[in-house]
């Protein structure tokens, strides 16, 4: 995974995209015990960002002249499963922008901090990231004044306070 | 008798025992959990395999 982020690393700073940071379940594995997880998930700002429709091209483009070919959503990065997302909204793009540096073997890389985590999880609420609040809040440490504000900016609130109360009675 | 409160004294062992696997999160880095990581990837795949 090293060797992925490293690529990742180049992509900034060749300028092909203009920030980044891993979300998912390897972003979770970071507050939390492992969980079994496949992708790394780089959400990233693309340099330009003048039209309405991102395109991955250049990043494609990037990788395929290392050797780097996509399959479907995915790019093989030295084995590691890789997938591009751009912010689809502004709380993606807020995690981007704040989120923290974590050396993995000497390799910098960014992560989406915790609050983010959990913000962007009660957001998507597919089972899986149900399933991984339920671990986030019981085992990460938070920041609970730094994730309120997040979820009220947000309207997120309400929702999450929803799921807290359904996790507790169960 | 010690505990008057049950409830009260399961809350305080609840958040004793948070701080105690925060402690020991803390402890794992993340280099080590992403070896783990792989280490339950290649459970997985055998698992199906099997």
């Amino acid at each position: 995974m090293d060797k992925a982020i490293k690529i990742i690393n180049e992509l900034k700073k060749n300028g092909i995209i203009k920030e980044y940071a891993i979300g998912g379940g390897i972003a979770t594995i970071l507050y939390t015990e492992p969980l079994l997880t496949y992708d790394l998930d780089i959400f990233y700002i693309p340099t330009e960002e003048r039209e309405k429709i991102v395109s991955l091209s250049p990043i494609y483009n990037f990788l395929a002249k290392k050797g780097y070919k996509p399959n479907k959503e995915q790019v093989m990065i030295e084995g590691m499963p890789v997938q591009f997302l751009p912010p689809y909204n502004e709380l993606i793009r807020e995690a981007i922008e704040q989120a923290v540096t974590v050396k993995y073997k000497n390799e910098p890389a960014r992560f989406f901090r915790v609050e983010y985590l959990i913000a962007i999880m009660t957001q998507t609420f597919r089972p899986k990231d149900r399933e991984r609040l339920v671990r986030v809040l019981a085992e990460a440490k938070i920041d609970k004044k730094l994730l309120n504000k997040i979820l009220k900016k947000h309207g997120l609130a309400d929702k999450f306070q929803h799921f807290l109360r359904g996790s507790h009675e169960k | 008798m010690k505990n008057k409160n049950p409830a009260k004294f399961n809350i305080k062992n609840i958040f004793k025992a948070k701080e105690k696997l925060h402690k020991k999160l803390a402890q794992i880095s993340f280099d080590k959990k992403i070896t783990m990581l792989f280490q339950l990837q290649e459970i997985a795949k055998n698992l199906k395999a099997a």
